[in-house]
């Protein structure tokens, strides 16, 4: 992406109307399965299926034709805002490169297996058409995202993912839990969202545009003019700034990471789709994106944070015995890494541990998935007699390997990815993080901040630290007997209950565990540096433009090639004292089963911290979550009693005026045509009393009138 | 001698009084009488008017025709009252408002 030239094309290149029709099709998925009706004879999930497994096919076109080719630029005019210096124009447009391709391949070959996958999951569900409209209004919004060039166009699309994020995790909304986590998740990511919209705020008043290219070339003019350089760049450490909080929210990073444990809630292939490989990893995504704007302070920090999230959220994993918790403590942790990657300069390694991390964490959900589905329905089989039981506790699990053997192989391809043994995926590109965290620290310490060696050492740790957990769900699912027979002793044939999933749901794990081999990525399976992915999204720096972080990116990778041997040796180290520490205490040691039941009843201080996700809800609840609702309910009160009241006085004070109207209307309006009438009435009876029929009166009036006119006439 | 304002004065007092007689009584029979009043106070006019005069007796003469006149009225009224009474039952004139309108 550095120094690409880019192609611009218009509505009718071969390229963007290829990426248009890509983009379209989960769109019309999602509108076709919301407009049929509920009658449909065809099976929602096999359309959908079908139309991604098209929008699958069109990618690999796409990819087919611009991987190692131009690079096209696709932009036009959406809105003109008329302001009083001519006309602002606001513009869409597609940026499609190689980064683009590829990872609009991911996603959408994680989002086709886990609508197969889907297909069986959702089985006998209510809402089963929604669902898979769902899921395709989100790969819709997910590959909107991917295609962005620019950053008006990137937020839009980060907002749809984050609201098909609210209502895939909603899911369920009936359970008060889920409904509870989804609004979690959302407004996490709205106040991450603030950031976002800082960065656009200042990048806007500062350049004029969104466009990410004209962004990267105005601050590449900015930094090589000589006096600029030297002032102060605050306002892009803010803008930068910005844009990680926003990643943070959206990835998962400390602070901002408590959404992701209770995001759960959600159905398995959700979290298959969101929360391993896409929708988190669309921070991780907009980091490279905006990679120009950040300046050398966000990046420290970005490192800074990436490493310790990536520790608490191995520690955390520790001890959790819901299988999934444990993956998404582990998906926090490996999303620090990618953040970690960005930070110490060496994104393209954390775009491939993206790539490669999105197949095996999702096929680890979808492993689970089947083992969870597997136990629902055991569980459903068991209900007429009573018995309920939690079907994602590994602590009823066990010995599943014989039960269930396609489950335990890709388990343990997707674990060994994860935990990065060599031959797999995983080794690959977590190797190229750690080795380009191991130059920064040199580089860094080498100016002198000695803290540096911190961060390598952590991202060490973690990495350890992976191996054991992951070693420890596998030991509790697979290993052992089956506990929950165990329990229910005398229940017989609990365990010949428990159905393997159809073919349909097998194969789509089956193959995210064969893209989890390290084949695939590199000819070589040690050296990183031979992946054919790896290698094509490392581009060089022009020295036309550059920005000082792609200065950075550059000079760190120009160094980072001396640290290969040790990081490899290092990997290698950590690998196996992992798995031999694992297998003493999970498998050898069985008295470590007991100590997961103790969680629950009496922790230790290290279990009760890891357990509870470093008590960050608790701090959070005691110390955002009781102010906003006391300014909430202060809010509620204000508008009880003020300003309903105010506006109840109004309408009382309406009534008041209105019966004074009424008043008036009687008494002067009615008052004065009485007054009419009484005048006419009185004239009348006055003239009528001439002709009272009496001759006296006749006299009168003719002696009166005589004695006028004599008056009038002397007068 | 006695100046002639005086005998205006009686003449039209007995008028005036005749006339009220004629617009406050009651009975029919009084009302004819204040009539009667009101010729003869006429009439008492007409003698002084002539009396201020030696040559002309037009007054005393023209009084003569009121007396007669009078009478002669006097009795077409007392048939008339008589009619009246026969039909409405009453002498009382404020009873007798058929006109009215």
């Amino acid at each position: 992406m550095d120094n690409i030239n880019y192609i611009t094309q218009n509505f009718t290149g071969g390229v963007t109307i290829t990426a248009i029709i890509m983009l379209a099709i989960p769109l019309v998925s999602f509108l076709l399965l919301n407009l049929l009706g509920g009658n449909i004879k065809i099976n929602p999930g096999i359309l959908a299926s079908v139309l991604l497994g098209l929008a699958l096919v069109v990618s690999l076109v796409l990819f087919l034709n611009v991987w190692n080719s131009e690079a096209i630029h696709f932009t036009f005019n959406w809105l003109n805002v008329k302001t009083d210096s001519g006309s602002i124009s606001i513009r869409l447009g597609f940026l499609i490169d190689n980064v683009t391709v590829f990872m609009c391949l991911v996603v959408l070959i994680i989002s086709f297996a886990v609508h197969l996958f889907s297909i069986d999951y959702m089985k006998g569900e209510f809402h089963y058409r929604r669902f898979f409209s769902l899921l395709g209004f989100f790969t819709f919004s997910m590959l909107g995202f991917i295609l962005a060039d620019n950053l008006l166009m990137l937020f839009i699309f980060w907002e749809l993912i984050g609201f098909s994020s609210y209502v895939l995790i909603g899911f369920w909304f009936r359970k008060p839990s889920a409904a509870r986590a989804a609004r979690k998740t959302f407004i996490v990511n709205r106040i991450a969202d603030i950031g976002f919209l800082i960065a656009l705020m200042i990048l806007w008043s500062r350049f004029g545009t969104f466009d990410l290219l004209e962004i990267k070339k105005n601050i590449a003019d900015i930094i090589s003019h000589p006096l600029m350089a030297t002032h102060g760049l605050s306002w892009l450490f803010f803008a930068g700034f910005g844009l990680f909080i926003a990643a943070a929210g959206k990835s998962a990073q400390f602070p901002l990471l408590v959404w992701l444990p209770e995001a759960m809630e959600g159905p398995i292939p959700v979290s298959a789709l969101i929360h391993a490989a896409t929708m988190v990893t669309a921070g991780v995504f907009l980091l490279v994106r905006t990679y120009a704007m950040l300046t050398l302070p966000v990046l420290t920090i970005i490192t800074v944070t990436g490493t310790l999230s990536a520790f608490m959220g191995a520690v955390a994993a520790l001890s959790q015995y819901d299988l999934k918790k444990v993956l998404a403590y582990s998906t926090i942790s490996q999303l620090g890494f990618m953040i970690m990657g960005v930070g110490v300069g060496a994104k393209e390694a954390a775009l491939f541990h993206l790539f490669t991390h999105a197949f095996f964490k999702a096929g680890l959900f979808m492993a689970a998935g089947m083992i969870i589905k597997s136990l629902s329905m055991l569980k459903f089989r068991l209900s007429a007699q009573n018995i309920d039981f939690d079907v994602q506790d590994m602590r009823l699990m066990g010995g599943l390997k014989n039960k269930m053997p396609v489950v335990f192989i890709t388990f343990s391809v997707f674990s060994a990815a994860l935990a990065g043994i060599p031959f797999f995926s995983g080794f690959l590109s977590k190797d190229t993080i750690l080795n380009g965290s191991i130059a920064w620290a040199h580089f860094i310490a080498g100016k002198g901040i000695t803290w540096a060696y911190l961060v390598p050492f952590f991202a060490f740790l973690t990495s350890f630290l992976t191996v054991l957990y992951i070693g420890r769900a596998l030991a509790l699912t697979f290993f052992g007997e089956f506990r929950l027979q165990k329990l229910h002793a005398g229940i017989s044939a609990i365990s010949d209950l428990l159905q393997p999933r159809p073919l349909i749901a097998k194969i789509p794990v089956v193959l995210l565990s064969i893209f989890s081999l390290a084949i695939i990525f590199s000819i070589n399976p040690f050296s990183p540096g031979y992946s054919w992915v790896l290698s094509h999204l490392i581009t060089g720096v022009s020295e036309n433009y550059s920005t000082p972080s792609l200065n950075f990116s550059f000079t760190l990778s120009t160094i980072s090639g001396h640290y290969n041997l040790l990081t490899s040796l290092l990997s290698l180290l950590v690998a196996v004292s992992g798995i031999l520490t694992g297998t003493y205490f999970y498998l050898v040691k069985k008295n470590n089963l007991e100590r997961v039941n103790r969680i629950t009843v009496a922790p230790d201080f290290f279990q009760a911290l890891s357990y509870n996700n470093w008590y960050l809800d608790r701090f959070y609840k005691f110390t955002l979550v009781r102010s906003f609702n006391s300014i909430a309910v202060a809010s509620s009160w204000i508008d009880r009693k003020v300003f309903d009241k105010m506006i109840d006085g109004l309408g009382i004070l309406s009534v008041v005026i209105a019966h004074i109207a009424a008043w008036l209307d009687r008494s002067f309006v009615d008052g004065l045509v009485k007054l009419t009438a009484w005048i006419t009435r009185t004239v009348g009876k006055i003239a009528r009393s001439m002709q009272s029929g009496k001759i006296q009166d006749y006299y009168i009036w003719t002696i009166t009138i005589l004695i006028l006119i004599i008056l009038w006439w002397f007068l | 001698m006695i100046p002639v304002e005086n005998y205006i004065v009686l003449s039209s007092a007995l008028f005036v009084i005749g006339l009220a007689i004629v617009i406050v009584k009651k009975n029919l029979i009084v009302v004819l009488m204040g009539i009667e009043f009101m010729l003869n106070a006429s009439g008492i006019n007409f003698i002084v008017f002539s009396k201020m005069d030696k040559n002309i007796f037009t007054g005393q003469v023209f009084t003569l025709f009121i007396i007669i006149l009078a009478a002669a009225e006097a009795a077409v009224a007392l048939a008339i009252i008589l009619n009246v009474y026969r039909h409405f039952k009453t002498t009382d004139i404020d009873k007798i408002n058929q006109l009215k309108g």
